[in-house]
Formats: structure tokens, C-alpha cells, sequence
């Protein structure tokens, strides 16, 4: 049985809407700053940090091995660094492996996204899909949702105005973290009449364009508790992929969150997901997805996210206390982000959006058009 | 350290590598590797758990390209993660999915090395990853004079040229035994003068024919926990240990100090921890990173931890090559092959092959214990792999 | 393809080639004999007969088990598989006498025939290039191409290009660039058997002049069908080209953005490291080796010494805008004064000191007189005479 892993500090930077005063290097200094504030800990193989992983994206951050110029804030000059090119959830994992493989004792993971640097993203994302077809018909991201949302809010029944409540709850909750991009209270009315950025999505459906940094140290657990009286244990993961053509897949059918998230329940030992966790935090990067993805993850059974988002959760976890990738993060840091937030929780470090002896969280990420990756990544106090 | 369980490798798949790949599409091309490394596995895709994809964005301009490449993977429904490193990548991707099964995450870790380099413009992508600001008017992809004139200052002009070039048709020579090697150019060691007069000039001393290829090709490995392993294989290539080392971004080097290079730092560190006294006694064959032949001459002394003097002897004695004491890049090399996403898995690859006794034409004769493999890449950045044919023990 | 494709196949060819192309399993116990009646322009009446996996082909019809009937033409093209055998018999185009069940096997027997390879020629290749000028590659340019093709069928050519209109001369004519290949592996090139990079790679082929003027020419012709058409079809794949763009802008941030703005007052802006005290140029976030941050900043140079200088004679397209720049130029690194060991300036030298610059110079910069902080505000370094 491999030793347990631990994350033993957590910091990000505040995203912003356009960070004109620092390149990369500083964002992702910023953190690790922070970060060996939190625990006295040095690079080594053996008792320190062994590995740096660095999250970033080389379309977005226009730069072939984008992570080369990151090796200097990684600590990782004469070191080993690693570069992970998907969610940063997924760098999570991926150090946790390299821990209880027994390779190293601790992982520095730092992710910087500047989506505010190319044109749009959603020329980025464009790019994602394949030059002969899918590109040229003008598919991003962006509108690949687009297809997913009508699809879903047909099935589902979920209505303009239960969409609008999610974006005017994830600013209430987003007016209480501090790291969010500034973006004023709304209300539903303003939602409702928001421009159409592709049909059903409007503008105030989809996350903001931000530019930030986030990271975070994991630990062997004997190094962990030595570290930190509060170390929070990750203990449990899942990711799954979908098929790649969207005609291919029945988009309301959340075939790999369903995947990811069984594999994670099982890696943990967790029974009934409605009850199994104290936050929530989930990458909700248009308002549909929302209610869908709370579906795919079992917190609340499908067809019922209507009445979930109706009665503002009373009963359950506290979803999006941050407010959510709706009130901002990049594309390659929101379960990065999430599971940072949710980490913050169990440690009690949470400040104004502090969630009372929260003991057990769920963090989720996803990347793809229309949700064809996703990762879910589970986390204990105990 | 004290590995959780071993690892092994127990499946290579390589599509043909070519700069003529126009036959297929970027999906199609990672499916003939991945149908090739099941088949030699002897298993089928129901039984992979987890598949490690790598390959550099620029390259090709695909945005996030595991999405796409899916339909040539065989991911759908599994679990699954992406990591690049620039020419390192594919040696990444080794160690990857090494921590993935050894952390008891996942049973059978199938990886991905893949580049459609003919699709892009290799020189240009590689000047990509200099500094927008500063860098990208200055760089010329990863062409450089320097290390020629390094080994002309060291060795006088006609010794080290004649080195280059013998080590170039080496490599030839065992491409030729390859027949999944790109440039097959069948060059004899009597043309070595001509071959080098008539070559075009790329930089300072840096020729045409001492330059690694651009191809497209995939690399597939599939990796199990010792269990899965022994079930499923007869004779794996185990994976002792595993070494990275990068480099800060602005290569301080350029000046008159000494330094160590991440090649000496990794193969000591390494050597240390694996009780390796005598490299080239003790390794039955080594598959190295080599762009070019001024770069492979340079680093013999690096990992094998030798006198440039005595390397240089490893090379006038053929000891370098198949049937020599400690063969060098049996496949051919990345002068042969350079599908980049793929190239550092290939050298893993082929290390494993001959452990497994796979490798066919180009198998070094002899029993292969213990195989080194090297990855290059980003600012001169080193990966090094030890593989076993003994499962390794560990001791508290 | 060409229509021209069945000039060179012959009924007699056909069968001349038969017993070549046996099929060892396709014979392999059989014992028969076929007839074949060819009628009309190039016919001809054949037997083949085989004994036990045994083939031999005979002039003339000797006691056939089966008669096939057919045209010169049809049978050609049933042969090339330009028509369908069974739609050909169904049609009666062919007629079938005797056994049917000998001529099921018989489709086995023989591997697939493939026409003579036609004779193909250095004149031919340069003769037909006026004709195959592709309008799109040659639009604007002009240049001059020598060749020079060495060997038994060799010749000298000229391949002149005015504005986008061609000419192909005999003899070399103030070339801007000269190929020299022997006749073989030009003609092996043209026809795409050997690959063109290889070739020049390994010194097959030899190029003196401007290599830029080359690069354009791969553009200037259709492709080369030799006579009697290609030597053998094969289905054309469509390749998709694109350049992908995506505007972008960079933060310089603190650091960076010191250095650029120096740069409009000519001065040079190096970062210090607080802990062991070297110096970044380009300054940089952190110290790498001590990992902390470095915020004073020293200015060093202008002037300097050359430690290392690469001379480029091949050029990468600019990534930003694909355009190549001019060969060769010299990248270097230059240690300014205020500096020390590995504190080198990466810039570029001027192309005017190739011959004569080495480790060591001393060198100044030539500043651009339009300085919007950018690396081209020094257009590059000189040599200190």
C-alpha cells in the first residue's frame, strides 16, 4: 500500500481581468513566494521538494515548452520540473503519484494562465479542433457549449431565469473571495437581458477572460504532518476522457464526468455523493454547467438541479462558495483553482467565504469542447 | 528511496518514421504505433487503465491535441493525462507513467510520444520557445555551431571532424539494421570526406549531414506493475530509476567559467544511487539523444564519465558500435529518426527492446542487463532511465 | 492520368511477362490448360499451360480445358484493372469456352502485371517545362537557375524566370544558383523515387548560389508525368495548408520592461542577484540558482567582448511572420563590460565582421535611430577596429 499524500500549503495570486504589470515568471513567483511563507521546506530528493511541476499551455501562452521559462520560479534549475498541459487537477494527481510511487517526498506545483494575452480565446480553442472540419465550421470551445446547452436546458427543463440565479449567486459568493476578478452584483433581470454570445449562452453565462497564478505543495504524509497542523489528504481521484467528435457523443449524457467521478468515489471509499462532502467546488465555465455537471457528479439526482438551484442547496454541501470558475479563473486553472479552494476550506483559511469545520471536499476540473475531459479530484481532512 | 512496486515495460510500438507521411492523418499515425505495442503486448486496449499522451502544441498548431488525437489513441472511456516537456517529452512521458503504476494508481500505463513535424515548421516551432521579447530574432531552432567548435578547440580540427563523421556513418550503419529508421542513407566509411565537402552548411561547422532528421512518427510504450507484468510478459524491461534535470531559462553558459552540464549532474546522481562505478563496463548499451554527431561525440565523456581522450577511443574502436563494448543507439539514433514528441520515448523504447531481446536486426549481441536511455531537450535539459532484465529488489 | 498510359502496353507484353509473375500459391497443384484468342490491332492467340504448379505460356491455342475471347483493347484493360472482368463477361465484351471452373483459378495465377517503366530523359524533363509551368509559383518572380546534370544523358540548362515568365535555355546563363546532380539521380528526384532533402543532404546533389532563389523554384512546375504516363496511379491525397495566427501581447512586467525602456536611452541594464551577486542581461524575475528575487539593477556595456559566435547560414522562417531572413548572419554572445563569466549578452554581430570577427574582439553597438524599446533597437554589434 503506497504512503498517503498531503497538500501542505496553497496560494494564488488575484485574477484579474488583464495583469498588464507582470509577465509569467513574476505571477508564478508570487505564489511559490507565498508558498514556502506557509511551510519551511527546500528543494531536495529526499526530504524536500523533489519534483516542480509547472501548469501552463503553449497555444495560450504563444511560446513552444511554455514551461522553459517557468524552471527559475519552479526552484526546478538543476532539479527535475515537468510540465502538465491539461487542468491543473490533473498536475494534482500526477504529483501524488510521484509521491507514493516512492520517487520523491514532495511536489511543488505552481499553474499560470493569461487568457487575456491572445486576440480571443476562443481563437485558441478553435485550434483544438481538427483542421480539416470541425475548424474550418468554426467550433470552439465557446460554441461547442453552445450545442451542449441547448441540448441540456431541452432535457433538463432548466429555465433562463434558473440560469440567471446561478451567475447572480456565483458573484454573491464571488463578493466574498478576495481573489476573484472585481465584477459587480447582478441581478437576474441583468443576466436575462445580457448579450447573446452563442445561443443559449449569454455573456454573463460564461466565465470571464483572467489572467492569475495558483500553487500548491504536496507531501508524504509523515513529511506533511511535520510541515503543517493542517494538512489536508488527497484521497481520491478520477478522470475520464470522451469521444472526440461532438456528433459522436450524446452531450447530455455526462458519459465522462459520470466516469470520473465513479472512479474517484471508489478510490475513496464514498458511498452516496450527496452527503459524502462538506464543499464543493466545481468548473462551471458557462451557468449551464452548473446544474449539469452537479448532476454527472451524483450531488444531486438528474433532473432535480432545477429544484437544487431553486432552494439555493439548503440541505447540502456549499457549492462554488468561491463562486465558482463563473466568477473567474483561466481555462487550464479551474480545478486547479477549485481543489486550491476547497484545500483553503479544510484548512480554515478561507476567510469571509470560511465554510464552519468543513471536514471533506470535492474539487472538479474539465477541459475539451463541450466537456470531453474531466477530473475530479477528492480531499479529506482526515 | 524505496519504489512503491516495479514497473515493466512490456509492450513498443513505433509507426514507420518518415518525413513522408502523407499517407495519414495525425490520429491515423499514433494508431499504427499503438495497434503495433498492443500487439507486441499481447494484450488489447480493454486492458489499458490509464494512457500518458506528449507532443509539442506549436508543432503542429493543435490546441490541446489528446482531445483530437483521441480517435488514434484509444482513450475514450479511460483514464488519462498529458504532459510535455520539449524534446524531453517523450522520456517524460516514461517517467510518467513509471510513477503512475508504481504509485498502485494504475495496473497497465499505456504512453504516447507522438510529432507531425512535416505538418508545421520544425525550425520555426523550436524558435518558438525563445523569449518573445529578446530570443525569437536571435534563435535558429536548435541549430548551433557551438558544440563543433567546442570538440575543434578540443580535439584540433581534423581529429574532431573525422570523429564527427565516423560517428555519423556509425549511425547510418545501424540505421541501415533499423527498418523503422527515417534516413537510411547506406553510407560507407571510405565517403566520409566527400560526404562531409559536399554537405551543405547550416552552422559555423555544424553540416547538413551531421543534423538530425524531421519526421513524423509516433512512439508507443506500454508499462505494467510487476504483477501485470510477469502475467503478461515473458522477458519485461524493468525501470531501476529515473533522473530529470532542467536547466534555468537563459542557459548561462556562454562565458569563460566552469559549469556542470545537467548530462554530468543526471549520469552521476544517477550512477551514485544505482552503486554504477564503471558505466561503460557495467551498461550493455546505451540509446542517447544524439541531434546531431558534434552533440553525440560531446556527450560520450558527459554520461559515460570518461576522459573526452577515452571517448574518443570508444569511437576510433568501434567500440560505440553493435558488437563494441558498449553500443551506442543500436536503432540508429535521433540523426536517423527525430519524430520529436516521440524521439526521447523511442530511445526508451529501443533500450527496452534489447533488454527484451525484440529488437531483431539490430539486436547487440551478447546478453543486455542493464540499458541506459537518454531524453534531451528545452535549454539543454537531460532525462536518464536505467532499465533492468532482473527485477530490481528494494531494501528498507 | 494520361491518356498516353497504354501506348507501351502490348498484348504481347502481357503475356511475354506471364511466366515472371507467377504466383507460386495461386498454381500450386493445378494442372490446366487456358486458351486466349486477342483479337483485332496487336492481338495475338497464346496458351498457358500449366503442370503441377509448373507454368509455361505458348504461342498459338494447344488443346485448351477454357478459350477466352477478347479484344486487344479490352483485354489490356481488363489487365490494367481499368474494366471489370465479370462486368466485361456479362456484357459479352470477353467470351469464355469451355471449363469455368479452371478460369476461377486461373485469376490466381499470376502476380498483378505492371506496365514497362517508360524511358525517361533529361531532355525530356527540361523540354516539357515551359509546358508545366505552375502560373501560381513563378507570379512576380525572377531569377536564374542553373543546372548542371553530369553523366551519360546529362546537359546543361538554364532555367530563366522574368517576372513570372519562363524560359528553359540549353547551357548555363548567370545563374543566380547552380544544382549539380549526375543524370540518374536527377531523373530519380523528378520522379520522386528519391527524396530530394536526402539527395542534398548526403551530397547527391550539389547547390552553390543563393539557396533562398531554390526554395522558390520547388514551386515553379507542375509535376513531371513521363511519357506513357505515370508508372503506376496512385490515389492523390489532399493535403491542407494553413497558417495559423494568433495576435498576442506581451507584458514585459518590471524587470523586462526596465531593460526595453533602457534601451531607448542607449543604456544596457543588467539585475543583481542579492545572494551570490550575479548579473541577468536581459534581467530576469529571480536568481535561478539562489531562487530569490533580484530587483537592483546595474548598467553594464554598452561595449563588450566576444565569447561565442555562431554563424548561420541556414534561416528560419520568422515565426511571427514566416518570412526568412537573409543568410548568413552571426548570432553571438557578448560579455559587456561589467560583467563577468556566464553574464553574456545574446545579440547579433554585423555581417560585415563575418570573416574577421573570433572570440575575444572587442565589440560596440549600432543603435537603430528609431528605438521603441525592442531588440532591434541595436541593430546589431561591430567589430572596434
Amino acid at each position: 500500500m503506497a504512503r498517503r499524500v498531503a497538500i501542505c500549503a496553497v496560494s494564488q495570486t488575484k485574477f484579474v481581468r488583464n495583469n498588464t504589470t507582470q509577465r509569467f515568471q513574476e505571477m508564478e513567483l508570487d505564489v511559490l513566494e507565498s508558498l514556502r511563507e506557509q511551510v519551511d521546506i527546500g528543494f531536495a530528493d529526499e526530504g524536500g521538494i523533489g519534483m516542480s511541476i509547472n501548469v501552463s499551455n503553449d497555444v495560450f501562452d504563444a511560446r513552444t515548452i511554455s514551461d522553459a521559462p517557468m524552471t527559475d520560479v519552479l526552484g526546478a534549475h538543476m532539479g527535475c520540473e515537468e510540465k502538465v498541459d491539461q487542468d491543473g487537477a490533473q498536475a494534482i494527481i500526477y504529483g501524488a503519484s510521484a509521491i507514493m510511487s516512492g520517487h520523491c517526498d514532495a511536489v511543488l506545483i505552481i499553474g499560470h494562465c493569461r487568457e487575456s494575452q491572445g486576440q480571443s480565446r476562443n481563437m485558441c480553442t478553435n485550434l483544438t479542433f481538427d483542421p480539416f472540419f470541425t475548424r474550418p465550421v468554426g467550433l470552439d470551445y465557446c460554441s461547442a457549449a453552445g450545442f451542449q446547452a441547448q441540448a441540456y436546458l431541452s432535457k433538463s427543463g432548466i429555465t433562463e431565469e434558473q440560469l440567471a440565479k446561478i451567475v447572480v449567486k456565483s458573484r454573491e459568493n464571488a463578493s466574498k473571495n478576495p481573489y476573484t476578478p472585481e465584477a459587480p452584483r447582478v441581478t437576474v433581470e441583468d443576466v436575462m437581458s445580457s448579450p447573446m454570445l452563442c445561443d443559449p449562452i449569454r455573456e454573463l453565462h460564461a466565465y470571464p477572460v483572467s489572467d492569475g497564478a495558483v500553487g500548491m505543495i504536496l507531501a508524504a504524509e509523515d513529511l506533511a504532518v511535520k510541515l503543517t497542523d493542517t494538512p489536508v489528504f488527497f484521497n481520491g481521484h478520477g478522470n475520464n476522457m470522451d469521444s472526440f467528435y461532438l456528433g459522436d457523443r450524446d452531450l447530455t449524457s455526462n458519459f465522462a464526468l459520470k466516469g470520473a467521478a465513479e472512479r474517484a468515489y471508489k478510490r475513496a471509499g464514498i458511498t452516496d455523493p450527496k452527503t459524502a462532502f462538506d464543499i464543493v467546488e466545481i468548473s462551471d465555465q458557462y451557468a449551464y454547467q452548473y446544474p449539469m455537471w452537479l448532476e454527472g457528479l451524483g450531488i444531486c439526482d438528474e433532473g432535480k438541479a432545477g429544484e437544487l438551484i431553486d432552494s439555493d442547496n439548503a440541505n447540502g454541501p456549499a457549492i462554488n462558495a468561491s463562486g465558482g470558475m463563473l466568477a473567474g479563473n483561466p481555462l487550464n486553472l479551474g480545478g486547479f483553482v477549485r481543489a486550491a479552494e476547497g484545500a483553503m476550506q479544510l484548512m480554515g483559511k478561507a476567510g469571509d467565504r470560511q465554510v464552519k469545520g468543513a471536514k471533506t471536499a470535492l474539487a472538479h476540473g474539465v477541459v475539451g469542447p463541450a466537456g470531453q475531459f474531466h477530473t475530479v479530484v477528492i480531499l479529506g481532512s482526515d | 528511496m524505496k519504489k512503491n512496486r516495479n514497473v515493466g515495460i512490456v509492450g513498443v510500438g513505433q509507426s514507420a518514421f518518415s518525413s513522408h507521411r502523407e499517407d495519414v492523418n495525425q490520429p491515423e499515425l499514433i494508431n499504427e504505433a499503438v495497434n503495433e505495442a498492443l500487439e507486441h503486448a499481447g494484450i488489447t486496449l480493454n486492458d489499458v487503465d490509464c494512457v500518458v499522451h506528449g507532443n509539442m502544441e506549436l508543432f503542429e498548431m493543435v490546441h490541446q491535441p489528446d482531445m483530437w488525437h483521441t480517435l488514434g489513441t484509444g482513450a475514450y472511456g479511460k483514464e488519462t493525462i498529458r504532459v510535455t516537456t520539449g524534446g524531453t517529452t517523450g522520456a517524460t512521458l516514461v517517467c510518467v507513467a513509471d510513477n503512475l503504476v508504481a504509485s498502485g494508481m494504475h495496473d497497465v500505463v499505456m504512453a504516447i510520444g507522438f510529432e507531425k513535424l512535416q505538418e508545421g515548421n520544425t525550425t520555426a516551432g523550436i524558435t518558438n520557445m525563445s523569449d518573445p521579447l529578446w530570443g525569437r530574432r536571435l534563435q535558429t531552432g536548435a541549430l548551433t555551431g557551438v558544440f563543433a567548435q567546442k570538440a575543434i578547440d578540443k580535439y584540433g580540427e581534423e581529429k574532431a571532424k573525422k570523429a564527427a563523421m565516423k560517428y555519423r556513418i556509425i549511425m547510418d550503419k545501424h540505421a541501415m539494421k533499423n527498418p523503422k529508421a527515417h534516413r537510411r542513407l547506406g553510407l560507407e566509411f571510405d565517403e566520409m570526406d566527400t560526404l562531409a565537402e559536399n554537405s551543405p552548411t547550416l552552422v559555423g561547422d555544424l553540416k547538413m549531414i551531421h543534423m538530425c532528421s524531421q519526421s513524423d512518427g509516433a512512439c508507443v510504450v506500454i508499462f505494467a506493475s510487476e504483477e501485470k507484468a510477469k502475467e503478461i510478459c515473458k522477458q519485461p524491461a524493468w525501470i531501476k530509476d529515473h533522473i530529470t534535470v532542467h536547466r534555468e531559462e537563459a542557459y548561462c553558459a556562454f562565458g569563460d567559467a566552469p559549469h556542470t552540464t545537467t548530462h554530468e549532474y543526471a549520469a552521476q546522481k544517477l550512477f551514485k544511487r544505482n552503486g554504477i562505478t564503471s558505466p561503460v563496463d557495467e551498461l550493455d548499451v546505451f540509446e542517447m539523444y544524439d541531434p546531431s554527431c558534434w552533440w553525440g561525440i560531446d556527450w560520450i565523456s558527459e554520461f559515460m564519465m570518461i576522459s573526452s581522450d577515452e571517448a574518443m577511443k570508444l569511437i576510433e574502436d568501434d567500440e560505440i558500435m553493435i558488437g563494441g563494448k558498449i553500443p551506442f543507439n543500436p536503432s540508429g539514433g535521433v540523426i536517423a529518426s527525430n519524430p520529436i514528441g516521440a524521439t526521447a520515448m523511442v530511445r526508451v523504447a529501443e533500450a527496452a527492446l534489447q533488454i527484451m531481446g525484440d529488437a531483431g536486426e539490430h539486436q547487440v549481441p551478447g546478453e543486455v542487463n542493464q540499458a541506459l536511455a537518454s531524453g534531451f531537450g528545452g535549454v539543454m535539459w537531460t532525462v536518464l532511465l536505467l532499465l533492468t532484465k532482473e527485477a530490481p529488489v528494494w531494501n528498507e | 492520368m494520361s491518356s498516353g498510359t497504354d501506348q507501351k502496353v502490348t498484348i504481347a507484353d502481357i503475356f511475354g511477362s506471364m511466366e515472371s509473375r507467377v504466383n507460386p500459391d495461386g498454381v500450386k497443384g493445378v494442372t490446366c490448360n487456358c486458351g486466349y484468342k486477342i483479337t483485332g490491332e496487336g492481338g495475338g492467340e497464346y496458351t498457358v499451360t500449366v503442370k503441377d504448379g509448373d507454368v509455361k505460356v505458348l504461342e498459338g491455342i494447344h488443346s485448351p480445358d477454357v478459350t477466352t475471347t477478347a479484344s486487344a483493347e479490352n483485354w489490356i484493360n481488363i489487365t490494367l484493372g481499368k474494366l471489370d472482368a465479370t462486368t466485361a463477361f456479362t456484357s459479352g465484351m470477353i467470351k469464355i469456352d469451355g471449363d469455368m471452373g479452371v478460369m476461377g483459378k486461373a485469376a490466381m495465377f499470376f502476380q498483378k502485371y505492371r506496365p514497362p517503366a517508360p524511358e525517361v530523359t533529361i531532355q525530356d524533363i527540361f523540354g516539357s517545362m515551359e509546358s508545366r509551368v505552375n502560373p501560381e509559383g513563378v507570379k512576380g518572380v525572377t531569377c536564374k537557375c542553373g543546372y548542371d546534370i553530369t553523366g551519360d544523358g546529362g546537359g546543361q540548362y538554364t532555367v530563366s524566370v522574368d517576372d513570372g515568365n519562363v524560359k528553359v535555355l540549353e547551357g548555363i546563363h548567370e545563374p543566380d544558383v547552380t544544382t549539380t546532380s549526375n543524370a540518374q539521380n536527377w531523373i530519380d528526384i523528378t520522379l520522386g523515387k528519391l527524396d530530394a532533402t536526402t539527395a542534398f543532404t548526403s551530397g547527391m546533389i550539389k547547390i552553390e548560389g543563393d539557396m533562398g532563389v531554390l526554395g522558390k523554384a520547388a514551386m515553379f512546375f507542375k509535376k513531371y508525368i513521363p511519357p506513357g504516363g505515370e508508372i503506376e496511379e496512385q490515389e492523390e491525397l489532399l493535403m491542407l495548408p494553413k497558417v495559423i495566427s494568433v495576435p498576442q501581447k506581451f507584458n514585459t512586467g518590471p524587470k523586462m520592461g526596465k531593460f526595453l525602456k533602457g534601451l531607448i536611452d542607449k543604456k544596457l541594464y543588467a539585475n543583481k542577484c542579492p545572494e551570490c551577486k550575479r548579473l541577468q542581461i536581459p534581467p530576469r524575475e529571480v536568481c535561478a540558482e539562489c531562487i530569490v528575487r533580484a530587483d537592483e539593477f546595474v548598467e553594464v556595456g554598452p561595449d563588450g567582448i566576444i565569447q561565442v559566435l555562431d554563424i548561420t547560414f541556414f534561416a528560419s522562417p520568422d515565426p511571427l511572420t514566416g518570412e526568412s531572413r537573409e543568410t548568413p548572419y552571426v548570432s553571438a554572445h557578448i560579455l559587456l563590460d561589467g560583467c563577468k563569466g556566464h553574464e553574456t549578452l545574446w545579440h547579433e554581430l554585423n555581417p560585415a565582421n563575418i570573416k574577421t570577427a573570433k572570440k575575444g574582439d572587442r565589440v560596440r553597438p549600432v543603435w537603430n535611430e528609431n528605438r521603441t524599446g525592442s531588440v532591434s533597437d541595436i541593430l546589431y554589434y561591430e567589430l572596434i577596429e
